[in-house]
């Protein structure tokens, strides 16, 4: 297998892990440690083949362009964060659910990854471009 | 905005990727300044211009400007 391609995969199933940990700790669908261990083994996977990726010199992989896209898809994240905060607050006001503080943080997390991620894939796909 | 910069890329003998390289960006970066939908950095328009062998202003074309 390449070496790019095998860093690729690397990095996907680390994102599931890390996903699956964040998943399982909102939900409270599996113990502590548990969580934790998916959380932690998915954070070092993503990190070891990315340091990895880089030190090889696969070639350039960020640019100008990519880390525009990177920004742009922060700060659209950010306002989705924001968005989801106030929606928890009304939850918690009219009592339409419990929600301990830890599986809000936990959603709030989890959104905050997954849209981060979305936004960059659009606009990755769509390019950044700056009209008058 | 259009740009010449598939012309040039070919009359170099250039890759799209090859291009990428010389100038420290990505491949998908040359394919969106290419079809003029990513407005670049002056640094990179100058990169760009410079490996190509000509001028910004030969490089990329306005619509006001026709």
């Amino acid at each position: 297998m390449e070496k790019k391609t095998k860093y690729a995969m690397t990095v996907i199933a680390g994102t599931i892990l890390l996903l699956l940990g964040f998943f399982y700790t909102a939900a409270e669908m599996a113990g502590k440690e548990i969580s934790l261990i998916f959380i932690t083994a998915g954070a070092t996977m993503i990190i070891v083949a990315m340091f990895r990726y880089n030190k090889l010199g696969a070639g350039v992989i960020q640019d100008e362009r990519t880390r525009q896209i990177s920004m742009k898809g922060i700060s659209y994240s950010w306002f989705v964060t924001f968005l989801t905060l106030n929606i928890l607050i009304w939850v918690e006001y009219l009592q339409l659910a419990e929600l301990t503080l830890f599986q809000g943080l936990g959603i709030m997390l989890f959104v905050m990854i997954i849209s981060a991620n979305v936004y960059k894939y659009i606009f990755g796909k769509r390019g950044v471009k700056y009209e008058d | 905005m259009r740009t010449r910069m598939k012309e040039l890329r070919a009359r170099h003998s250039l890759t799209q990727q090859q291009l990428a390289d010389k100038v420290g960006a990505t491949r998908m970066t040359m394919v969106f300044m290419e079809k003029g939908d990513y407005n670049p950095s002056l640094r990179l328009a100058h990169k760009v211009a410079k490996t190509l062998g000509t001028t910004i202003d030969d490089l990329f074309i306005f619509e006001d400007d026709e």
